[in-house]
């Protein structure tokens, strides 16, 4: 039943986009098992690598085909002159990236010798189980599979926490997210009519609206998935609190990032390898992870940046081990540089990138002219509600980083209705109805 | 379960609670859009003469001038985007609260008919003030749905929209806009901002086939100003001359008109081929008037009432 839900969720965006879920999951099905079944590594690595070409092939194919031959055809006419048609984007399958790495993952872990599912319909819900089939978290089969195999009864306190951490998501998706989005958004679009520090302050708006974005996305499907007796891996520790990037990366996206580093890190060799070989790898992954959010030169860069600073901080680390940054230098340090990077990440192209760097690098800033063009973009209004939104998002997190209201436990019983009852109405007074797509789909 | 019964009843309670405060935001302008809406749906006024129609009847007449010219004391309620059956609902709704006024000038435009009959355009703003009967009444047969904006604010709170929350929030704080200043006894100027040289623009002719319902509209304006003894004012204030020319059928509509104000004893004023209308300095618009053009207009158009006014 579940199955067949999470087939019909899936297929409700394209009916297509079912039959590739439905060739990915045989593949990966049927490649485990030989996997599972071969008598010597040659055959395992063979069978692996059909796994491995197929789920890569398949992003390759939709997400990756026009960026490579579209950069081909660009060198070749810079060196060459002549002119060539450039390709069309395809339409990408939505959730693509997700699902392929969860079966390639669930493959890779069979090849290191994981028991392989022989029920077929049971590993294919794993692949499709409806709440995080389009933007994670990617499950590790060890953690989900038993929890869809015994199907525990939820009890009515796990429902209602279900359901207070789906409208804590929805919350953030339609009321943070989307209200910061009137503002970035037409920035973003017309970004040579902004000053660098307004470019910058819709950078730091970009944080929080990207980061409510998916991290709302993450709750919802870790709420509804709840409902039925399931819970899913915990994605996002308040990275947004974090005083160094290394820090932020144990925090952000934790089960893409767990899955970069399990399928792709350590293969590389992890840390034993040689010390410059091993920041190589570092900065490999960070590359790859870029691309794997988007086929475009904007989100390699972003990723080379989260990179570079990522090594620079471990080698600062390295020459200086007994240095202590305070807490909140580390994190107006870390806040600024992801501001800056994810600039990267939200620039259209490449040459608005570049526009926006040498306006925020040109120094001739002024605040309350900031505010002006802020003001202009949509009203004073939308500026006003982002400003105490950010608030209220910082508010909750740091209290449940620093359990400040901890000692008012006992007030429990009645505070947390309260309290999400109250952002369950904020969702329909200030939340977006007019169906915003929630950024990380598309990845 | 008992649990989760208290707390769809404490949410439920709530909206209720958050919506209402958003309402008397709403309620508590003094100046602008919704002191605009609280004078027509809310308060007693005593008017002795009332404009009624579309933004071209908004932003047409300004009661100043006619005042001024005509020794009246009027009010202007014609609402953006209003069709014919809408200015009827709001001047019924009107009704509710105030003093019958004398005279009541129903300005006509052949552009609104060609729209939708159905059509409420900025609903939202209307939700407030369901507790007036007849508004509730008139809007509810336009559309069914507003059972649901009335009773449910879970179905409504989403309409509301950030423009609708930031002008409740600016109610309580008694924050006024440019836009807000600019509203005189509901005559509402076109901002400047929005104006466009309507010479520059391109015409598509079209034929404005007035519906069986524009014409049950009329009769029941017609049929409220006989049974309260208004005396009833037809109008067709003018818009650019290009705007007028692209309308195939518009002597007709105008002959229609006017057989049905001379059947009935109405005074019928036309100025859709007046001097005005060839002046594109008068014009934001090709369908609106600018304030220059607003004044010019409501001096002239009050000078021709004078003689038919009751006082």
């Amino acid at each position: 039943m579940l199955l067949l839900a999470s087939y019909f969720f899936y297929m409700c965006w394209n009916p297509w986009f079912g039959i590739l879920l439905l060739a990915t999951t045989l593949i990966d099905f049927y490649t485990a098992l030989q996997i599972a079944g071969a008598t010597n590594t040659a055959s395992k690595k063979r069978w692996l690598c059909v796994s491995l070409i197929s789920n890569i092939g398949c992003l390759m194919a939709f997400k990756y085909a026009a960026f490579f031959y579209n950069t081909s055809v660009f060198a070749i006419q810079l060196f060459s002159g002549s002119s060539m048609d450039t390709m069309a984007n395809l339409i990408i399958p939505i959730g693509l990236s997700f699902y392929t790495f969860q079966s390639l993952g669930y493959t890779i872990d069979v090849y290191r010798g994981l028991k392989p599912e022989t029920n077929p319909a049971r590993f294919a819900l794993f692949v499709s189980f409806f709440p995080q089939l389009v933007a994670g978290p990617v499950e590790r089969y060890e953690h989900l599979m038993p929890q869809l195999t015994e199907r525990k009864k939820p009890d009515i306190d796990s429902i209602i926490k279900g359901i207070r951490i789906a409208t804590w998501g929805f919350f953030k998706k339609m009321v943070i997210a989307d209200t910061l989005a009137t503002i970035v958004n037409p920035v973003f679009s017309h970004v040579q009519l902004y000053s660098g520090l307004t470019l910058f302050i819709c950078g730091f708006f970009f944080v929080i609206q990207v980061y409510c974005d998916f991290s709302g996305y993450s709750d919802i499907a870790t709420g509804v998935a709840r409902l039925f007796g399931i819970e899913l891996i915990l994605n996002w520790r308040r990275p947004l609190l974090s005083r160094s990037l290394i820090e932020f990366w144990k925090r952000n996206h934790i089960s893409i990032t767990s899955w970069f580093r399990n399928y792709l890190y350590i293969p590389l060799g992890g840390n034993k390898v040689p010390y410059r070989r091993w920041l190589l790898n570092i900065f490999l992954v960070f590359l790859i992870s870029g691309l794997w959010h988007g086929a475009n030169w904007t989100f390699v860069i972003w990723g080379s940046m989260h990179g570079l600073v990522y090594i620079v901080e471990l080698i600062f680390k390295k020459q200086f081990p007994n240095l202590k940054v305070p807490g909140f230098i580390g994190w107006i340090y870390l806040i600024t540089f992801h501001s800056l990077s994810l600039i990267a990440f939200r620039a259209n192209n490449v040459q608005d990138l570049f526009m926006i760097y040498s306006k925020l690098f040109s120094f001739h800033q002024n605040l309350s002219n900031s505010l002006y063009e802020l003001k202009k973009v949509n009203d004073l209004f939308p500026l006003l509600l982002s400003i105490i939104l950010i608030g209220f998002l910082f508010l909750k997190e740091l209290n449940e980083e620093h359990g400040w209201l901890n000692r008012f436990r006992s007030f429990d019983p009645i505070l947390k209705p309260v309290f999400y009852s109250f952002v369950f109405v904020l969702i329909f007074v200030f939340g977006n109805f007019n169906a915003n797509e929630f950024i990380y789909f598309h990845f | 379960m008992r649990k989760i019964i208290l707390y769809i009843v404490f949410i439920i309670s709530l909206a209720y609670l958050v919506r209402e405060i958003l309402y008397i935001g709403l309620r508590s302008h003094k100046e602008g859009e919704f002191d605009k809406l609280n004078t027509i749906f809310e308060k007693h006024n005593e008017y002795n003469t009332l404009i009624i129609g579309s933004s071209r009847a908004e932003s047409h007449f300004n009661p100043e001038v006619i005042d001024s010219i005509d020794q009246v004391n009027s009010y202007n309620i014609g609402l953006e985007g209003n069709t014919l059956p809408m200015a009827l609902a709001v001047f019924e709704a009107y009704l509710v609260n105030s003093k019958t006024p004398k005279n009541v000038i129903l300005n006509l435009d052949y552009y609104g008919v060609k729209e939708n009959m159905d059509i409420i355009n900025n609903f939202p703003k209307y939700f407030a003030y369901l507790d007036n009967p007849k508004l509730y009444e008139k809007l509810k047969e336009r559309d069914p749905d507003f059972l649901f904006y009335k009773w449910l604010p879970f179905y409504s709170l989403p309409y509301m929209q950030k423009k609708y929350l930031s002008i409740s929030f600016r109610g309580f704080f008694k924050v006024t806009t440019p836009f807000d200043q600019s509203f005189i006894k509901g005559f509402v100027p076109i901002p400047k901002e929005t104006a466009v040289d309507p010479d520059t623009l391109t015409y598509t002719p079209y034929q404005s086939l007035p519906k069986r319902l524009i014409y049950e509209s009329l009769d029941s304006i017609i049929h409220i100003a006989r049974s309260r003894q208004i005396k009833l004012f037809f109008v067709i204030s003018p818009m650019f001359h290009k705007q007028v020319e692209s309308t195939q059928n518009r002597e007709a509509f105008v002959s229609t008109l006017k057989r049905i104000a001379q059947d009935k004893q109405i005074p019928f004023f036309d100025y859709s081929l007046d001097e005005i209308t060839m002046k594109k300095e008068l014009f934001c618009k090709p369908k609106h008037l600018n304030k220059k053009g607003a004044d010019l207009f409501s001096y002239t158009f009050a000078k021709d009432l004078r003689q038919y006014l009751s006082k």
